[in-house]
């Protein structure tokens, strides 16, 4: 997978855990997967990437007020098989993250 | 993101429903989480309004909104008197198959006694009435004439 990441797209992928709670970050990538997606011969590995590198903190990006944006745009682009790991690790918090001012938007 | 592609992601909308089954109520009546409720019944929606008829291959969306369907039943009078509680019981009314709005629309007139004089209630036999069902219409105007000069 990540012989077809860019050096960049790489460095966001490990920096993910910080960027995803930063109003400048969360900004920054939707832009990318924006561009990534308009683009029609863009494969999605960057989104999936992003998905596979959040798993562990997705519920709790989605109920910050700059992450659930972020959240949103992943759900939009993401490829199918992203989604089903997405939903998955979702699962259990889906009531909590529900009721949550912010998280209600990601849902 | 349920409705980008319901068919590929058949077993995951049928987990995130089962997962929310038991939380009906207090998803229905929180101040977001009724939000998410409401998201589900117009993602798969089978009409817009609540004397439309089923669009065609509405049938399969019924498992994706029974669960909801079976909460706002099981607890009328408590979802139906809560101020966001009533929103997702007036989204079921519109948006659901008919035979899931009738079977609702048969317990809210067996409870009409509570929800007719409500405040928030009160929307909902309103919506009973839109469905133009003759027989439910009957029960309705049956109950109020019964009590006319007071509920006046």
């Amino acid at each position: 997978m990540s012989a077809e990441l860019s050096l960049e797209e790489l460095d966001i992928c490990k920096q993910v855990e910080v960027l995803a709670f930063d109003q400048a970050g969360c900004r920054m990538m939707q832009k990318k997967l924006e561009e990534k997606y308009a683009d029609k011969s863009d494969s999605g590995v960057f989104a999936a990437a992003l998905v596979h590198c959040m798993l562990d903190i997705l519920p709790d990006v989605m109920t910050n007020q700059f992450g659930n944006y972020l959240c949103q745009k992943l759900i939009e682009v993401a490829p199918i098989p992203s989604l089903k790991q997405l939903v998955q690790v979702c699962l259990s918090s889906v009531v909590e993250v529900s009721m949550d001012l912010h998280g209600t938007r990601a849902i | 993101m349920l409705g980008r592609n319901p068919g590929a992601l058949h077993h995951e909308i049928l987990a995130i429903g089962a997962e929310m089954s038991q939380y009906i109520f207090d998803l229905s009546t929180h101040p977001n989480g009724n939000h998410v409720i409401q998201a589900f019944l117009l993602t798969f929606k089978a009409s817009d309004t609540p004397e439309q008829g089923d669009r065609p291959g509405a049938e399969a969306f019924a498992a994706y909104t029974q669960f909801i369907f079976a909460a706002c039943m099981a607890y009328c009078d408590q979802i139906g008197s809560d101020k966001h509680g009533c929103c997702v019981m007036q989204r079921c009314l519109e948006k659901g198959l008919l035979v899931q709005k009738l079977a609702l629309a048969d317990v809210i007139v067996r409870r009409i006694h509570v929800l007719i004089e409500d405040p928030f209630g009160n929307y909902l036999v309103q919506n009973v009435l839109k469905l133009k069902n003759d027989l439910r219409n009957d029960q309705i105007l049956n109950f109020i004439a019964g009590d006319f000069l007071r509920l006046s």
